[in-house]
């Protein structure tokens, strides 16, 4: 169909179309309805997130434009854009528990999160300079205010007025750096720009230079992650975990493209990106060695984990996607799985934020303890879970990459070593068994039994037949 | 039906897990009988379900009766790119069936025999998991196609070895004897390993087809390389010189354990492994050569001692150990055939010899040392008349078993030119029949019973139908290798039929044979004269022998040795490093890491005070140093290269 010149093809733009048909159904049930329980809200979500999904199963292995090739669906945008879809459907389940903060208005609450995925479909797929930062946009405004929803938690509101102020600020270098690259390569598309960036013109360098600063906010690379660990423990515990999925797989998305769509093998380009990534590794992971709160400690995790996932880049070798993507599909399970844990032991609450809160879980609660210490052993890289894989994929990755692969591969040895003891301090909490009297955890809604029990499928499946999800992995590209 | 067991093969190794699993995780919630239920049943599907692929297998042409299951959704478990390639494909071919017959087979009989062995024990349940679990690894040692998945079974039969001998795990010598048996067994998977990155370094695959379709590529050093390593492994995990010693002080496992694992299949593993690298060996005479030796040594050296120990399970370990020599000795010198067919024979009449010393152990309330029993021979007589069956099976009396199998190890010894190892294979067997005599005579004969416990009959039928059967098996199982009639090596054609050597056992040499005959019923005679007609004869040999017997009880002194050259030093210099190096280096290495992580994270966590300028004043040079970086590495580089 085309509308004015411009081309529209509503089967690559289906996922998209479907979640914005399904916001807006939201917000008009709202409208007409009255006092909707929240339950129904989300149900509407969930189910906008399964045609969302039924839309792009279609859309595997396949590689094509619209939007006069501003947006595309190929390698880069298929198995992020499921991802992201996935995260929003276990976010949307844990935000209908009972004591879930929403700031009181489920409709809005719900409509923001569906359109914020919207703005990560469209990082994924866009392949020029403006449709990523338009993404990026619509993706950061709605998340400011999700991290405020916490109201009148003074904590939320902290969070999200830092969340805004220094988004400014990142936005404001991502659209400097657009315009200096359009400046040098006088195109917005990407595939313009890579013909710029077999020379490195001073103008096209700065540019990506201050691209790469916002970016390196939005995935909290060090030195840009000073945010995080304020943002991810004052926002409501389901934003977190949308916030610490949701937000990196899109912008790894937008990277990924970058570094195989404008940068060849060696470019020096990317040194600074290693340099970050280094960094990230290992203060995140030191960073969250002395964490008593959970949610706080999950955030510096976070930090060490978009680190992680940029060795699989940095060969910029054949397999390097798919072992980006693989990575992500873990972390997604496990991180997703073990705020499920968190949200389902305060009913949605921020009582379980505390790691005090977890001593002798296992006696009170042993089949969650288990889940939840599956999901640490994951996230650590014990051998049998899918972190464990992972790991293997981004060091093989690493190892093949040149000198600076090989320093990243070593930096993620480093940090995996020191975020082992990381994990395992909540899982010896856990395990542990405490005199006297016991507190009583009711916790234990359906509602995040469902991810739950699915990050502990995925988790052992990818971990003990790692193959099977390569294959399909790599064959949605 | 054909397409209905091919299709089930994969259920062969799954039902043994599935069955260790299900005990383990609702054992402690059903019947103690239903656990052992489920432990038999799931064996005894195996079993059922490996007879029938056998009879799909067995009548196929030799190229159609190697068979690969394959993976519903790939054909590999992982791929590392660029290369590295770790298929999970499960191997059906006449040598893994055989293994597999067995292993199922005698396993389920020893199943059932357990169900009123250990009835009274307290761990009931968590036996029979364990012995599932031993089940489902032996399975995989010998059903994987390519070495990693070989060593993964490899490894799980070593740690269902190490739990199962320390079954009994409230008696130190028990758990002793575990963890040396653990050891020793893991010296034999490094071996392994080492043999597998070779394989890796030259071919760049680790799967049989591979490795033995490059074998001639490789070269002869590499190839002799991986035999050694490979004979390291096989070593460890059939108790051969000079990893034997665990082998013995295993017996202090239930004896159900002792006739499955430590007899019948898992110390048989090296064989197997032998039997299956044989391109490797055929083309790396020396490594070859070095398996016969270590065989030949071996059996002979274990039947020395075997002949004056006086625990009555001991002297079937050294009489396993000496059987497995014979094994050994039969694949190294080529002939695979006789080595696999020793194998199966062994399996029935050392299970059967094993389970009716059981009966015995069990009647006399736990003794085992043979100087307290005596006389028995009226009061047990099942048990008297199935292990003399045992007995004159692996004296290799016609026309009992043990009298084809071992004959045909010592025919192909001396057909392949080793002369040497042949005299020891006769005089081996010779030792054999007087030390297996000397048991039957001090056990079930020779005056009176001289124990103090008090003798219990023996009634429980599923101990004795298991027993009943290995005895039939004992006397008809040699009776498919006949003079021209060779059906094992038939069967066996397609695994070996690129063995230098022919294998068929059909050819007897009838001499040959009778004179092995008159040597081991020689040896019946003097354990006859010594034990039972003329009692001081023993007495006085031991007198004037003394020094012999001593080297003999201790074992050649391997323990001793071992523990002034391995043991002792290994402890001096830990207790050594304990007193002067960990309080300094070892306690405060740690410490000092966990300082300087905690000040690493102090000093992240310190950073992050909570005030936005702080936040926007590191963002904003964050920035500008990684334009600095820019400006001079990487503009600085490209500016530097162009002309």
């Amino acid at each position: 169909m085309t509308i004015q010149g411009v081309n529209f093809d509503f089967g690559i733009l289906g996922p998209i179309s479907v979640l914005v048909i399904t916001g807006l159904v939201v917000l008009l049930v709202d409208l007409v309805g009255r006092a909707v329980p929240r339950v129904v809200l989300y149900g509407i979500g969930v189910a906008g997130c399964a045609g969302a999904f039924i839309a792009l199963a279609p859309l595997y292995g396949r590689s094509a434009t619209t939007v006069n090739g501003a947006f595309a669906t190929d390698r880069f945008s298929w198995g992020f854009s499921a991802v992201l879809i996935f995260t929003l459907a276990v976010t949307l389940l844990l935000s209908s528990l009972r004591n879930a903060d929403d700031g009181n208005s489920p409709a809005s609450y719900a409509a923001l999160l569906i359109f914020c995925t919207i703005g990560g479909l469209i990082m994924a797929g866009a392949t020029t300079l403006i449709g990523i930062f338009l993404g990026i946009e619509e993706l950061s405004l709605a998340l400011y205010v999700l991290a405020g929803t916490g109201y009148p938690r003074p904590a939320s509101e902290e969070a999200a007025l830092k969340y805004v102020l220094l988004g400014s600020l990142a936005s404001g270098f991502l659209i400097y750096g657009s315009a200096l690259l359009y400046g040098s390569a006088g195109s917005v598309s990407l595939s313009a720009l890579s013909a710029a960036a077999s020379s490195l013109p001073l103008l096209f360098v700065i540019g990506f230079g201050l691209l790469l600063v916002g970016l390196a906010f939005k995935l909290a690379l060090s030195p840009f992650h000073l945010w995080t660990p304020d943002v991810y423990e004052g926002s409501p515990i389901a934003i977190t975990a949308y916030m610490t999925v949701a937000v990196k797989a899109a912008t790894f998305a937008v990277l990924a493209r970058f570094v195989y769509t404008v940068f060849g093998h060696d470019s020096v380009a990317l040194v600074p990106l290693w340099l970050l990534a280094i960094f990230s590794m290992l203060v995140g992971s030191f960073g969250a060695l002395r964490q008593r709160n959970l949610k706080r400690l999950l955030a510096y995790s976070s930090i060490a984990q978009a680190g992680f996932m940029v060795v699989a880049l940095s060969g910029v070798g054949e397999y390097g996607l798919s072992s980006l993507l693989f990575y992500l599909v873990a972390y997604a399970l496990m991180n997703l799985g073990a705020f499920a844990v968190i949200a389902m032991l305060g009913d949605g609450d921020e009582a379980y934020a505390d790691i005090d809160a977890y001593r002798a879980l296992f006696y009170r609660r042993p089949w969650v303890a288990v889940a939840l210490t599956l999901f640490l052993f994951s996230l650590a890289g014990i051998p049998g879970t899918a972190g464990f894989y992972g790991k293997v994929l981004l060091l093989e990755q690493g190892f093949a990459g040149g000198p600076w692969g090989i320093a990243l591969a070593l930096a993620l040895i480093a940090g995996s070593i020191v975020s082992i003891y990381v994990y395992f301090q909540v899982v010896w909490a856990m395990f542990v068994p405490q005199e006297g009297e016991q507190p009583v955890t009711a916790g234990n809604s359906w509602l995040t039994w469902v991810p739950v029990a699915v990050g502990v499928a995925g988790v052992v499946a990818l971990g003990v037949i790692p193959q099977v999800f390569v294959s399909i992995v790599s064959s949605s590209m | 039906m054909a397409d209905f067991f091919l299709g089930a093969v994969p259920l062969i190794l799954l039902f043994p897990l599935v069955g260790a699993a299900t005990i383990a995780l609702f054992g402690p919630y059903v019947q103690r009988s239903a656990s052992a239920f489920i432990g038999c049943l799931s064996i005894g599907l195996s079993f059922l379900l490996t007879v029938g692929t056998s009879f799909v297998i067995f009548p196929l042409s030799p190229a159609q009766q190697t068979l690969y299951t394959h993976s519903k959704f790939v054909g590999y478990w992982a791929h590392l790119p660029p290369d590295l390639i770790i298929g999970f494909r499960l191997l059906i071919d006449p040598l893994s069936l055989l293994w597999m017959l067995i292993i199922t087979g005698v396993g389920l009989l020893i199943h059932v025999y357990s169900v009123s062995y250990m009835a009274s024990d307290k761990n009931y349940r968590t036996f029979f998991a364990y012995m599932n679990l031993f089940v489902f690894t032996m399975l995989l040692l010998v059903m994987a196609d390519n070495f990693l998945w070989l060593l993964v079974g490899w490894g799980g039969v070593g740690l269902a070895s190490y739990l199962l001998i320390g079954f009994y795990y409230d008696r130190p010598v028990a758990v002793l004897a575990a963890r040396k048996a653990l050891i020793m067994n893991v010296i034999g998977d490094v071996g392994i390993m080492l043999a597998m990155f070779l394989m890796y370094a030259h071919v760049g695959s680790v799967s049989y087809q591979n490795v033995f379709g490059h074998v001639a590529t490789i070269g002869t050093s590499a190839l002799t390389w991986i035999g050694v390593w490979l004979l390291l492994g096989a070593v460890a995990k059939s108790a051969q010189l000079p990893l034997q010693t665990w082998l013995p002080d295993a017996m202090e496992g239930p004896t159900p354990v002792s006739a499955l694992i430590h007899a019948a299949t898992m110390v048989t593993a090296g064989v197997y492994l032998i039997a299956r690298a044989h391109p490797i060996y055929d083309n790396a005479p020396a490594a070859a050569e070095l398996v016969a030796v270590v065989g030949g040594v071996t059996a002979l050296f274990a039947a020395t001692i075997g002949c004056v120990q006086y625990d009555i399970k001991r002297v079937l370990a050294y009489s396993t150990m000496s059987q497995i020599g014979y094994m050994m000795l039969a694949v190294g010198a080529g002939a695979f055939a006789a080595g696999a067919f020793h194998f199966m024979t062994h399996a029935f009449f050392k299970a059967l010899l094993f389970m009716s010393a059981g009966i015995v152990i069990h009647a006399l309330g736990g003794e085992q040392d043979i100087r307290k029993m005596g006389g028995l021979a009226t009061r047990l007589p099942f048990a008297y008349w199935t292990f003399l069956v045992g007995a004159v099976a692996i004296a290799g009396i016609f026309p009992f078993a043990g009298f084809f199998s071992k004959d045909a190890i010592i025919d192909a010894v001396l057909k392949l030119h080793h002369p040497y190892l042949f005299v020891f294979t006769v005089v081996a067997a010779g030792l054999t029949a007087f030390y297996m005599f000397r048991l039957v005579f001090l056990t079930f004969l020779t005056g009176a019973y001289r124990g103090d416990h008090e003798v219990h009959a023996e009634t429980e039928r599923t101990m004795t139908v298991p027993v009943a059967i290995l005895a039939v098996l004992s006397l008809i199982g040699g009776w498919i290798v006949l003079p021209h009639h060779d059906e094992l090596s038939f069967l066996l054609r397609s695994t070996f039929a690129d063995a230098p050597f022919p294998q068929s056992m059909a050819d007897f040499n009838g001499w040959l044979s009778f004179g092995v005959l008159l040597i081991a019923l020689a040896g019946i005679a003097f354990a006859w004269v010594a034990y039972q007609w003329r009692p001081q004869i023993a007495a006085a040999l031991h007198r004037s022998l003394g020094g012999v017997h001593a080297l003999l009880t201790n074992a050649y002194y391997f323990d001793t040795i071992y523990h002034w050259l391995f043991e002792w030093p290994v402890l001096a210099l830990a207790q050594w490093l304990r007193d002067a190096f960990e309080v300094d280096a070892v306690d405060a290495l740690p410490a000092l890491a966990l300082r300087a992580g905690a000040y690493f994270g102090s000093l992240s966590n310190r950073w992050e005070t909570g005030y936005l300028r702080r936040y926007g004043l590191t963002f904003v040079v964050g920035a500008a140093l990684l334009l600095f970086i820019y400006l001079f590495v990487a503009h600085g580089a490209t500016a530097g290269a162009a002309p």
